[in-house]
């Protein structure tokens, strides 16, 4: 120990610092902004960089790779100026490298690095300055480095070194005192839990001196530790190089949430909630009345590519033989009375089909209207073309239907010849089903029925004997003159069902390509959309077809196909007083082309849309663009149900009245809305019931006959309903209260949603006829209004004057106005024939009339007479 | 099944005993011996027991009458020669180990359709199963050897069908088929791993016929008990080394027939062959090409059995294709050629016209006229045949080329309706549920009979057993044996045996409701809308004959011979196949409007849930619970009166 005096007596050491005092430590992190992480710490006059990249993917060797926890990887170096005399190389030399591997022991036992398996974290540091005590330093820099690239370690690691003379252990070496002859040891610990992550120490000590090193070194690193976490605290504080999540605390509820919003937003509502009705009203109804506008529709496209470009040329020549055989077909029914079922077999023979005939017969309930029927007898005939080297699973049918009198017998004529052409080609890929049915929509459903083997509706029929597979796609024919002027399309079905849009693209193609007048509606199109008579011709032609669609009923024998998913239409001719002429060899040519492109069909129609309305054959609006008109209405009911809801749930300001109020509505709640209910569903049902049970006694007593008597019943029926219910409550529960009629109206008019939306979704026009008339009367009828003018007012929008008013603006929309009586009798006739296709065919619109929009349109009225 | 067989050979012995007099080489082994493989072959049941019989009228056939103005030619001498009985010729020729014959039979169908049917046959006598590998191969095909000796397969059957046959306006075929692909195979008993060999043999197959067989897997393979028996020689009835499937969508076109042809000796070079342009066989109604490989016996105590290829192909040409203003059908108009020549390899090639409906030649007219007659019991109808013997110069005439001329002079005439026919179809609407009706007629006016139905459906299809009913004429028909084997999902179809007695002259209508699978998304076939095949049901019977209703069959026999319906004639083997089903089952909507409502909903319900939340949450910090000891010390702290921590 000669030389220096490491130690002064009075227990000073060289620099003056006392025995356990460490030099000034100063430290900042995130000195470089590329790395991940970096730190600059100088202890006295030791100063060294950190840096540390990762965790990143293993670089160089794989076979590093641990595949439970991080690599870490250490590098020490020194710069060439940090030592007095100057040194050659910064790194490689033996003490780099025994410095480096102390590290990364170091560093391992800090690190988590189980964390980041296969991957590797990279720890470089430099020594700046070195005054002593360079492991401790590097250590602590790393340290700060590491926490600042943001890598989880158990603890900090501080490390000081420290040494023993004269008995006494001396913290924090600097250069002097380690080249001094000191002993020196290092320590690295983890201060919070006092691990020990590396202990160094290179020269002699006795034993029983060790133990009071490590104490003085532990006390040292303690103390570090400290500096370092303050470091830390400051470094976050600043928000220098840590991003920080703020969460903002302010005291912002969300805006339904929060009470006074919602009571604003509410009132809003309510206080507002007339006019945005009436504006929701005009809206939709605009919205609707615009669909019609050409430049707000789209321009149908033939979505199936099975029938898209492929040009064909029509060929068939037959239109004359064709008309001859209808001439014939004429004279036979004629001699026959009715279906001349074996000339038609034997014709259809000759043709090469396979014939078969279905006997069906259909007890009416009661006759109809200008049929006077009760017991419908008849013969299906049918000739199947089998197609060449097909299996016999798919099939088309062309059907024509045998109408009494001079009708469509060029129809069936066009059929045979198109069946006799038909035959001759080898190019069918699904079988033909040549189809006469007699009775038009009864034998359609009677031959629909034993095809598929079916009984909906009580009919009886003998089973078919031979089928085509499943059906791709039917047309209907008819024709009742030699030479058209133009075709129809039908499209409209049973409840509203609509064919597959491609099947009117494919009609429409053809007739651009063959150069024949089409219509829709009987409707021409016409080009002046931009002219108000464009416009009102294209609303109209809508406002026709929404008006059929909304009867339910089919418009055509290929209405009934659609139930079975069978996608059909019917075409008409028309002759009408236009110049333009079209032969019958033309129309056979195009139901050619339009069948072979069926042929080609590799799936059933699907491709294109199957809500749709047209208001003309080249535009059609799609179900997202008319939904809205609805919508618009249906959530006026809503707001009315909110409004309501709100009034119910906030009792009136009125003190002792209010009271009085709230007392009384919780005891007669259920009952005062069960009871309209029930007796207004009552009287739903005896409507539905009663008109054809009571026939025969109706008759027996008034000089009727059934039909009318059906019909009478059932408007009796109707009117009485008015007087029924509407003071019921009053026998059961005294007077009524102001939140009785509430409760109910607020039942109604969900109820009337419901009812509304579902229907809407079936059948559109059905749904915005009655949303049209229903919802002005659900949202503003209370007991509080005007009796006599708004029972006017209830009166002439129920379901009954609405049918009446429909009746008169589709004979108007026609082009064929009715006198008053006229429409009177129309309109009796259409309920009688309601009657009928619900019974006949399983029409929907009369059950969903009686049970369920009736009644609740009597609730309507029931909350008019509330007392 | 033995029955079936029994028709086969019935046939076959035609053929055979035609070469035996005309030809006078030594078929007589082959016949006889086939004749006996049906006797050792012990059916199952006493139906087949009936049936098996059913050959014997075809053994006393009617030998070769001249037609009266029969010219003395050489056809002549011919038949003087076969008029002396030779029942038993012995065999003093050396037999060749192979053999090949080659027929074309053409019906005129009353429909004015026209039916021809050929049938290529190859018999070898080797033993595939033996040790010692096959490698020289001479007349049999080589990868269909192949194929036999690797997978140990004892009877193969496989059809190609394009079309239906239309049995009420054609009557039985020769050999049915159901249409699509239709594969049957018998394993030898020595197979372990069946259900592996079967999978491989498929994707051979479908290698060899260019066919999409390998699409043949567990859901659409069954193990029919009862349905199927071995045509060949042999006894083992175990079922489950039998492997069935059919593949209902199998388009057949010329890319099959090529292979097919192929495995012919001749090729399409020669013979009959040459008839097989496709360009006209595919302009037909109906087309099946077919080939069915068995063990049969070679000699009278079936000692040696040998191989028989027989490949068949069938095909009805349509009266109405345009250009048919005449009604007559020539070799070359249904063809597009003419013969010149039987294939050299075959011992015997012929041409066979049924003229049984035309006995003075008012219905139709066939130019050139031939002397032959042969006459034969064909499902049970003794038929009448004009023959043509290719191998003799004579028949090509001095224009060296046969073009068959069929005039058709009138087309009255009723057809005999076929006694059995089958139809199937699906009943009811809507996408979750519906029926499958299978109605069997038995046009039999006062004989009933028993019938095998065989159902397979898919396991999409989910079949209420409980539904099934049997009913004929109104009645509940109890079927005496059911043999049902329920449908894993994705694994294994629906597997329906009956045995049904049909009633005389009467309807039987099979129903059994099913519920349409929602499939997997992934699983739908790229369109969809097509709707799914379900394969044809099989109803394999014993038909009573025709023969015994026939009040004037005294005429042509002794009279001696005819007053008991003979028991060998009274029933036949019948296989009939229903139509395919097609069936819509419930299918998303794939096209792009479906996608958009995929994506919209998508968007709508992020959308809406993030502004659900920003409308009626509010947000706050949440306090870190403190730890525990900070808990328990600001207990402590609180009891002192101490602020917490």
């Amino acid at each position: 120990m000669a030389g220096l005096e490491l130690l002064s007596d009075q227990g000073y050491r060289l620099d003056g610092r006392k025995a356990t005092e460490l030099r000034k430590v100063q430290a900042r992190m995130g000195v470089f902004a590329q790395a991940d992480g970096s730190a600059y710490l100088e202890q006295g006059n030791t100063k060294a960089l950190a840096v540390v990249y990762g965790p990143h993917e293993i670089r160089g060797a794989r076979s590093r790779i641990r595949h439970d926890r991080a690599v870490i990887n250490c590098q020490y170096s020194m710069a060439t100026f940090s030592t007095a005399e100057r040194k050659r190389r910064p790194h490689g030399d033996r003490k780099s490298t025994e410095m480096s591997l102390h590290l990364k022991q170091t560093f391992e036992a800090a690190v988590m690095t189980q964390l980041y398996p296969r991957s590797q974290i990279d720890i470089y540091v430099k020594i700046l300055q070195s005054d002593g005590g360079n492991y401790s330093v590097c250590v602590n820099a790393a340290t700060l480095a590491v926490i600042d690239a943001g890598i989880p370690m158990r603890d900090y690691v501080c490390a000081c070194t420290v040494g023993f003379v004269d008995e006494t252990p001396l913290a924090d070496l600097c250069y002097a005192e380690e080249s001094g002859g000191v002993s020196s040891l290092a320590l690295a610990l983890l201060p919070r839990g006092g691990q020990i992550a590396l202990l160094q120490m290179d020269a002699r000590l006795h034993q029983d001196h060790l133990e009071s090193l490590i104490e003085a070194a532990m006390t040292a690193c303690k103390g570090v530790s400290k500096v370092l976490d303050e470091v830390v605290d400051v470094t976050l504080e600043t928000g220098s190089s840590v991003s920080k999540l703020y969460v903002t605390t302010d005291n912002n509820m969300g805006l339904l949430s929060d009470p006074n919003r919602r009571r604003a937003l509410i009132s809003l509502l309510t206080r507002l909630n007339a006019p945005i009705c009436v504006v929701c009203y005009m809206a939709g109804v605009a919205w609707f009345m615009g669909l019609a506008f050409e430049p707000f529709t789209l321009r149908t496209y033939m979505s199936e590519n099975a029938m898209g470009s492929t040009m064909v040329e029509e060929r068939f020549p037959a239109g004359e033989r064709a008309l001859a055989t209808g001439r014939e077909f004429s004279a036979h029914k004629k001699k026959a009375g009715g279906m001349p079922v074996d000339w038609l077999v034997k014709t259809m023979q000759a043709r090469g089909l396979e014939v078969f005939a279905q006997r069906f017969s259909r007890t009416l309930p009661f006759p109809d209207e200008n049929k006077e029927r009760y017991l419908v007898k008849g013969t299906n005939v049918y000739g199947i073309l089998r197609a060449p080297r097909a299996p016999r699973t798919e099939a088309l049918v062309l059907s024509a239907p045998c109408t009494p009198g001079d009708n469509n017998n060029q129809a069936v004529g066009l059929l045979l010849g198109l069946a006799q052409y038909f035959r001759n080609q080898v190019y069918w890929a699904k079988d033909i089903i040549f189809l006469v049915n007699e009775h038009d929509l009864i034998g359609m459903q009677a031959w629909l029925e034993g095809y598929h083997h079916t009984n909906t509706t009580g009919m009886d029929w003998s089973p078919l004997q031979g089928r085509g597979g499943s059906i791709q796609a039917a047309l209907s024919l008819e024709l009742s003159s030699d030479v058209i002027t133009s075709l129809d399309l039908v499209l409209e079905g049973l409840n509203g069902q609509l064919p597959n849009l491609d099947l009117a693209n494919l009609f429409y193609a053809f007739c651009q390509k063959i150069g024949v007048l089409c219509t829709i509606q009987g409707k021409l199109q016409r080009n002046d959309w931009d002219s108000v008579s464009g416009y009102s011709h294209s609303v109209q032609t809508m406002m026709l077809m929404v008006m059929k669609q909304a009867s339910g009923r089919p418009w055509g024998d290929h209405g009934l196909f659609l139930r079975y998913h069978i996608e059909a239409a019917t075409i008409k001719g028309i002759n009408s007083f236009r110049q333009y002429k079209t032969d019958t060899t033309t129309i056979g040519r195009l139901l050619e082309g339009m069948y072979r492109k069926l042929n080609n069909l590799l799936e059933r129609l699907h491709q294109s849309y199957f809500f749709y309305l047209m208001p003309s054959l080249s535009h059609f609006v799609s179900i997202g663009y008319y939904m809205p008109a609805f919508g618009l209405l249906a959530v006026i009911l809503l707001l009315r149900a909110l409004d309501l809801w709100v009034q119910l749930a906030t009792p009136p300001p009125r003190t002792e009245d209010g009271v009085a109020d709230t007392e009384q509505m919780s005891s007669p709640g259920v009952l005062s809305v069960l009871t309209p209910l029930v007796i207004s569903h009552l009287t739903g049902v005896a409507l539905y019931m009663l008109p054809i049970g009571f026939q025969e006694v109706a008759v027996e007593h008034f000089p009727v006959s059934e039909t009318e008597a059906v019909v009478l019943t059932a408007i009796a029926i109707y009117t009485a309903g008015l007087a029924l219910p509407h003071n019921t409550h009053r026998l059961l529960s005294g007077e009524g209260t102001e939140q009785g009629w509430k409760v109910l109206k607020l039942v109604a008019v969900l109820y009337l949603a419901v009812l509304l939306g579902c229907t809407a979704l079936i059948n559109f026009s059905l749904g915005f006829i009655l949303a049209l008339t229903l919802v002005p009367v659900a949202a503003f009828v209370t007991p509080h209004v005007p009796k006599v003018l708004s029972a006017f007012i209830l009166v002439i929008l129920s379901p009954a004057c609405t049918l009446l008013f429909s009746v008169f603006f589709f004979q108007e929309l026609q082009e064929m106005p009715v006198s008053f009586i006229d429409g009177w009798m129309l309109f009796l006739s259409v309920i009688s024939q309601g009657i009928l296709d619900h019974s006949l065919y399983g029409s929907l619109v009369y059950p969903l009339i009686a049970l369920l929009v009736y009644p609740c349109w009597l609730l309507f009225w029931n909350i008019l007479f509330w007392k | 099944m033995a029955a079936h067989r029994c028709s086969y050979s019935a046939f076959l012995l035609i053929i055979c005993s035609l070469s035996r007099f005309f030809v006078a080489d030594s078929q007589e082994t082959t016949l006889t011996g086939d004749n006996h493989a049906a006797e050792v072959d012990n059916p199952q049941t006493a139906t087949e027991t009936a049936g098996q019989t059913a050959e014997q009228p075809a053994v006393e056939e009617k030998l070769w009458e001249a037609t009266e103005e029969a010219t003395p030619d050489d056809a002549d001498t011919d038949k003087q020669d076969t008029s002396t009985p030779e029942t038993a010729a012995p065999s003093s020729v050396p037999q060749p180990k192979d053999d090949f014959q080659e027929e074309l039979v053409i019906r005129p169908l009353h429909s004015g359709d026209i039916y021809t049917s050929f049938q290529f046959r190859t018999l070898w006598e080797t033993d595939f199963m033996r040790g010692n590998k096959v490698s020289h191969y001479r007349l049999f095909p080589k990868s269909l050897g192949q194929v036999i000796s690797k997978f140990s397969v004892r009877e193969l059957h496989i059809s190609f069908t394009q079309g239906y046959w239309r049995t009420m306006q054609w009557g039985q075929p020769f050999l049915p088929s159901p249409p699509g692909a239709e594969l049957w195979v018998w394993f030898q008993d020595s197979v372990t791993d069946v259900d592996g060999t079967w999978k491989e043999l498929t994707n051979v197959l479908s290698g060899i016929f260019c066919a999409s067989l390998n699409f043949i897997d567990s859901t659409n393979t069954v193990q029919p008990s009862a349905s199927f028996k071995p045509l060949g020689i042999g006894n083992v009835t175990d079922h489950r080394f039998l492997r069935y499937a059919t593949l209902p969508r199998e388009i057949v076109c010329t890319e099959n027939l090529t292979p097919w042809k192929k495995l012919l000796p001749c090729g399409s070079k020669a013979g009959l062959a040459v008839l097989l342009k496709s360009e006209k066989l595919f302009h037909s109604s109906f087309h099946s090409q077919a080939v069915h490989i068995r063990p049969v016996c070679q000699d009278w105590q079936c000692k040696t059995t040998s191989w028989e290829l027989r490949q068949t192909l069938n095909v009805v040409f349509d009266l109405h294709t345009p250009g048919q203003g005449k009604r007559e059908w020539s070799l070359f108009k249904m063809f597009s050629r003419t013969l010149t020549e039987a294939c050299p390899l075959a011992s015997s090639s012929k041409i066979y016209i049924d003229i049984t409906d035309n006995p003075q030649g008012e219905q139709f007219e066939v130019s050139p006229a031939t002397p032959l007659l042969g006459q034969a019991m064909v499902l049970g109808d003794r038929r009448t045949f004009s023959v043509y013997d290719l191998t003799h110069q004579i028949t090509f005439g001095t224009v060296r080329s046969l073009n068959l001329l069929i005039r058709w002079k009138s087309s009255e005439g009723d057809m005999l309706r076929p006694l059995l026919h089958g139809e199937r179809y699906v009943a009811g609407y809507g996408l979750q549920t519906g029926e499958i009706h299978t109605l069997m007629y038995n046009n039999h006016p006062y004989r009933s009979f028993p019938v095998l139905l065989l159902d397979s459906v898919p396991w999409y299809l989910r079949l209420y057993i409980h539904t099934l009913t049997v009913a004929s004429k109104g009645k509940d028909n109890k079927p005496s044996y059911i043999h049902y084997q329920p449908s894993k999902d994705r694994v294994r179809p629906h597997l329906l045996e009956m045995l049904v007695q049909l009633p005389p002259n009467s309807v039987t209508e099979v129903t059994v409701q099913f519920e349409r699978a929602l499939l997997k998304w992934t699983e739908y076939t790229p369109d969809p809308n097509h709707g799914f095949y379900v394969g044809s049901s099989v109803i394999s019977s014993l038909v009573p004959s025709i023969v015994a209703m026939d009040t004037n069959s005294t005429r042509e026999q002794p009279l001696f011979s005819s007053f008991f319906p003979c028991k060998e004639e009274s029933s036949y083997f019948v296989r009939v196949y229903t139509e395919p089903l097609l069936v819509n089952l419930p299918t998303p909507d794939f096209s792009m409007p479906y996608n958009v409502i995929c994506l919209t909903c998508t968007v709508v319900a992020v959308g809406y849930g993030s502004l659900y939340n920003l409308l009626t949450r509010s947000f706050q910090i949440e306090e870190p619970s403190p730890g525990l000891a900070k808990r328990i010390a600001n207990i402590i702290r609180k009891m002192r009166g101490v602020p917490p921590l």
